[in-house]
């Protein structure tokens, strides 16, 4: 039963790895996307604003008075959670529909494996290899600004992005699993597409979070994106004990949470895309 | 008059195709004012003044989502087009690149420009409490002929894009990285530069302008903007049309490698 599993993680691994060398422009526009982002939200506003002015209020946002050059900082750290969101939600959903719905490469998979131990790999694998791909270049940005105090900031803030891409790779497989077995959407991609700024946008990230809509936060605080975004504030700032304890509390609860509920769904799954 | 009913036939092919995709146009329409609404409200939250941050910087995301759309509907269009042989059909019929990108111009800039701006900024008024005033164009004949002055802009950019496209081996990748850099001129205003006259090499400044113009935002003094645009509005046209025609020569002698 674990070298089945093993097996399945072997060769999900050997598929991003392979994928990563293959799409590397892609992971390098999303690298400038990214950049581009942070830099946007900053400098913006400066194009009409006092520097001055635009400083203060980034300040009176995250709660800390700052410079110039630690507000692009946290700017940076904050928007690093976007692509993880994107890439997340968008890949294991397509993952999903393409290989059930689409390729029709399900019976194959069936054949080799269980339907949960493929469909918990597929969450936990890509999400954590892609979340490390789409998030390399904070190491050398990091070790560029803090030096060597950057390299321990790196770890914690790509063990916190890392805990929450194998939570949104659980969510994601839950939502893409219930579309592709249970409807007959035709564009299931669509709604895939959706989630990832349904999450950002109700997760607030760079806004306080009373400014967003009910609606939008229901969508993103069932995933670690709000608790996640408070860690990576803190860190860029000062290194807060407290404030990443109570995240890995928080995280480890939804992630066991997701991990329970996704490992009963697929074991009933199993049983009817089987039959 | 034939050249005119050519151009409405070609329209009226385009909005059955969109007809066929509406539930996509849908779906794109809400996840880019989701996108837009997430990356916007902190910038103008920022701002000094809110309102004059909307009016700057909204009209010119108007312009940078019709342009951005233009990019990505050219590459769309030569990847599966292309290697599904449907621009040979075209080809066949007398018709090029710029014959595409006619049959889609108008849905692009209703959708992706009037209809996600409207949503777009009702998001923003909400998220932010600018009343409706504020929202409005103070000049919507101004605004009109931001939207109109679209359709000549977008069809420049996408047979630009379709002649990278076709002679360079650039991944459509790198197009997303020309999709961020129209942003200058567009959403980001030209005057942070002592000439705000460089920001005309990226051909949307002008419309970007003209739709700040309507709020009473615009860098260019308004006739020169006016001057500007009879100029180069009926010019970016012609050379669109031009370019195409070089890339669909391009593509009939050499085929298109099929490539993301």
């Amino acid at each position: 039963m674990i070298i089945g599993l093993l097996n399945i993680v072997l060769a999900l691994t050997y598929r991003e790895l392979v994928w990563f060398r293959r799409f590397l422009a892609d992971y390098v526009v999303s690298w400038v996307f990214t950049a581009f982002i942070s830099l946007s939200i900053i400098l913006i506003p400066m194009s009409i604003s006092d520097v001055g002015v635009v400083i203060s209020r980034f300040s009176s946002l995250v709660g800390v008075e700052l410079d110039l050059g630690t507000a692009l900082l946290v700017s940076v750290l904050l928007s690093s959670i976007v692509p993880v969101v994107a890439v997340c939600v968008n890949d294991v959903a397509h993952t999903i529909f393409a290989e059930f719905k689409f390729i029709d490469v399900g019976p194959l998979i069936l054949e080799s494996t269980t339907l949960k131990y493929y469909l918990l790999a597929n969450a936990f694998v890509r999400s954590s290899l892609m979340t490390l791909g789409i998030t390399a270049y904070l190491l050398p940005v990091l070790t560029y600004v803090l030096s060597s105090y950057g390299i321990l900031v790196f770890l914690i803030v790509e063990l916190s992005l890392q805990i929450s891409a194998m939570v949104l790779g659980l969510y994601t497989t839950l939502v893409a699993s219930l579309i592709t077995f249970y409807t007959n959407v035709s564009r299931p991609w669509v709604i895939a597409n959706l989630l990832p700024p349904l999450i950002l946008s109700g997760s607030g990230i760079y806004i306080p979070t009373y400014v967003v809509p009910l609606i939008l936060r229901v969508f993103a605080y069932v995933t670690p994106v709000p608790y996640v975004s408070k860690v990576l504030q803190v860190v860029a700032i000062c290194l807060s004990l407290p404030e990443v304890l109570t995240f890995l509390t928080i995280a480890t609860i939804l992630l066991t949470s997701y991990l329970l509920v996704t490992t009963v769904f697929s074991t009933r799954l199993e049983f009817r895309v089987r039959r | 008059m034939k050249v005119l009913t050519k151009v409405f036939k070609l329209m009226y092919i385009g909005t059955y195709i969109a007809r066929i995709h509406l539930s996509s146009y849908i779906a794109w329409l809400v996840n880019s004012v989701l996108w837009f609404i997430f990356i916007f409200t902190p910038v103008m939250m920022l701002s000094e003044d809110v309102v004059k941050a909307f009016q700057t910087f909204v009209p010119g995301l108007l312009v940078m989502s019709c342009g951005g759309v233009a990019i990505s509907a050219t590459v769309e269009f030569l990847r599966w087009n292309v290697n599904q042989g449907i621009t040979d059909t075209f080809r066949e019929n007398g018709l090029n690149v710029f014959a595409y990108l006619l049959t889609g111009v108008h849905i692009d800039v209703l959708v992706h420009g009037v209809l996600s701006y409207t949503l777009l900024a009702l998001g923003l008024s909400n998220y932010l409490n600018i009343g409706l005033p504020e929202v409005l164009p103070k000049n919507p004949v101004l605004f009109t002929i931001a939207i109109i002055a679209l359709i000549p802009t977008y069809l420049l950019i996408g047979s630009i894009t379709a002649y990278v496209y076709t002679v360079s081996r650039v991944s459509s990748a790198w197009m997303l990285i020309a999709q961020m850099l129209i942003a200058v001129g567009t959403v980001i205003p030209p005057n942070i530069l002592t000439s705000s006259y460089l920001f005309l090499v990226n051909p949307l400044t002008i419309v970007a302008e003209l739709a700040r113009a309507s709020y009473g935002q615009n860098v260019f003094e308004l006739n020169t903007l006016l001057q500007l645009s009879i100029i180069a509005l009926p010019l970016y046209v012609v050379v669109a049309y031009f370019i195409s025609i070089k890339s669909d020569e391009y593509i009939s002698r050499r085929g298109l490698e099929y490539r993301f």
